[in-house]
């Protein structure tokens, strides 16, 4: 009891070892993670969304327009699938501020870069777990549910799909990162993402098309641009079977191509966690 | 070789400046207690000292380690908390405890043994959030202690603790001192700091005021306590007392601090202006004196913001 002390080991019999090391910032997240009820919350909606989604995929693929494929199945991980995500990363980042648990972790011995650099590969991680959690869902519907169409064998379209998807979550993953960053706070951090999200969902094409209408071709190419519209098309599969899946005119539909799209996103990815680390370094805890 | 030295250390916030040219040093073995009022920039500058706040002026060095990766492997041989107790309110104690033990590379044994020493290890499986103030200070004081550190900063760790769990904390702090550890104290409980520390630094407006050991400190002037039917009347003359300073109203007494005269002339002089004191006694002046001295006589706020 604290009334009657233990005796107590005096630091010189003990080796000091330096902390600060990357290893131990992401066996900590993963053990934040792992007893986190709100992770354990958003990947249960991410199973559910890549249920639906699988389903209703699955309906769609009745009439053969779809390929029948690997990249079907882990459906969920885009739309709503990477809102789940980025809210994951805004819930397991931005109350570190409130609790001051990261002032704690630099207190401890920490660097501050690599308590964020933990941060980050934790958040790669996540996006692959909940990809796992997106396939493994996708795949036990389509089980369940076969869908009418034949099933193809392992593509490089399906790849590249595969691959638009991940470069989709890591911008909405990076966007997270960066909102949870800044805004410091739980509440604001998950309402800036979410209303963005949101907005930009709506807003974008909406405005796009009246951009169009107006003749203002080069606002329209700018709102295409976008964080969630560089992800929507990465993830569409417009891009990646556009041959094998027309418009509703029937005509094949123009897309900028794969590398010019991963090089938007990874433009954004690398701007979103730069601007995040210089903002983390300058101010205080 | 002082462990804590800061030498000029400032920061400002656009026009406020929080701290002012801060200069101290804690010396090996030292309980070290620094005093001030709410807002007087004590937690400022132990945010400066941990690394979470940039100075913008002047510089420090914990263990002669002045440059960032010198201060990594200072904080090392440091255990730390600043304000409330910083954890995660849905781990459990332990594995709050666990998280900081990974960073410090510390073994599972030390951390039980750090349960036990605040005696938290039966409620260690139970969420933080469930737990008292008394309890989360405990905790936090058992994270300071995890990897044996020699220097200790703990900031108002008496907060929010009944008069059994502040004399634990003591027994704790005492115990560490023992042993040759060096602790920097942070405190708004006067009499505590008084029973705990060697040293203290008072610190008003970002600025050190008084510095120096407890006993050098409360040694070296007397207090008069005189008491009078008419306080106020008692107040007004015992003002005009050039031999006496800082005089004040304290409960049904006021208390001056005598400066150059003796009780012989003080009672004469009361005589003349006709003050007749019911009671008149010298004692020795208390780190509160001391403290209301230096500090305008602001109270020092139980919420370490400062």
């Amino acid at each position: 009891m604290i009334d009657s002390p233990a005796p107590l080991r005096i630091g010189q019999d003990r080796p000091h070892r330096r902390g600060g090391s990357v290893g131990v910032s992401l066996r900590n997240e993963v053990l934040k993670a792992r007893k986190r009820p709100a992770f354990w919350v958003l990947t249960g909606a991410m199973a559910a969304v890549a249920g639906i989604a699988t389903v209703v995929v699955s309906e769609v693929s009745t009439d053969g327009s779809l390929p029948m494929s690997w990249t079907m199945a882990p459906r969920g991980m885009a739309n709503i699938g990477v809102l789940c995500f980025g809210l994951a990363v805004v819930l397991l980042f931005a109350p570190e501020f409130k609790w001051r648990t990261a002032r704690q972790s630099v207190i401890d011995g920490l660097t501050k870069e690599s308590f964020l650099v933990g941060k980050l590969l934790f958040s790669a991680a996540l996006a692959l777990w909940f990809a796992a959690v997106a396939w493994a869902v996708g795949a036990t519907v389509f089980l369940v549910l076969p869908p009418a169409g034949e099933m193809t064998s392992f593509s490089v379209a399906d790849l590249k799909a595969w691959a638009g998807m991940g470069l989709g979550m890591a911008v909405w993953g990076s966007t997270a990162f960066f909102v949870a960053a800044t805004a410091r706070g739980e509440g604001a951090a998950v309402g800036i993402f979410v209303a963005y999200y949101v907005v930009e969902g709506i807003a974008a094409p909406a405005g796009a098309s009246f951009a169009i209408s107006r003749g203002h071709e080069f606002v329209a190419d700018t709102i295409s641009y976008l964080p969630g519209r560089v992800a929507e098309e990465l993830a569409g599969n417009e891009l990646h079977y556009g041959s094998r899946f027309p418009a509703d005119s029937g005509a094949i539909p123009q897309t900028r191509g794969f590398a010019h799209l991963a090089g938007a996103a990874l433009a954004y990815v690398l701007t979103f966690v730069a601007v995040s680390f210089a903002d983390f370094r300058r101010r205080d805890l | 070789m002082p462990v804590v030295e800061a030498r000029g250390l400032t920061k400002r916030y656009k026009e406020v400046v929080a701290v002012d040219g801060v200069t101290f040093a804690v010396e090996r073995g030292q309980v070290f207690g620094f005093l001030g009022p709410n807002g007087s920039g004590k937690t400022t500058t132990i945010a400066m000292l941990l690394g979470i706040a940039r100075p913008t002026a002047g510089s420090f060095s914990i263990f002669d380690a002045s440059t960032p990766a010198e201060l990594l492997a200072a904080r090392a041989r440091t255990g730390a908390t600043l304000e409330t107790p910083n954890f995660y309110p849905y781990l459990s104690g332990r594995d709050n405890l666990r998280i900081i033990a990974n960073v410090k590379k510390v073994d599972r044994t030390r951390m039980e043994e750090c349960l036990d020493i605040v005696g938290l290890r039966a409620r260690a499986k139970h969420r933080f959030k469930t737990y008292s103030l008394g309890m989360k200070q405990r905790l936090a004081i058992a994270a300071t202690m995890l990897a044996d550190p020699e220097l200790i900063v703990l900031d108002e760790p008496a907060n929010g603790l009944d008069p059994q769990g502040m004399r634990g904390i003591r027994r704790v702090i005492r115990a560490m001192a023992e042993q040759g550890k060096t602790i920097f104290l942070s405190s708004h409980l006067l009499w505590e700091v008084e029973r705990t520390c060697s040293h203290v630094s008072i610190i008003r407006n970002g600025r050190i005021m008084k510095t120096g050991s407890v006993s050098d400190i409360v040694a070296g002037d007397k207090n008069v306590v005189v008491k009078a039917n008419n306080l106020e009347r008692l107040l007004a003359v015992m003002l005009d007392f050039p031999e006496a300073s800082a005089a004040r109203i304290s409960d049904d007494a006021v208390v001056a601090r005598l400066d150059s005269g003796d009780m012989e002339t003080l009672s004469r002089y009361l005589a003349s202006h006709d003050v007749h004191p019911s009671h008149l006694a010298a004692e020795s002046q208390t780190l509160e004196d001391v403290f209301m001295e230096f500090t305008g006589g602001a109270q020092p706020e139980p919420d370490g913001v400062s």
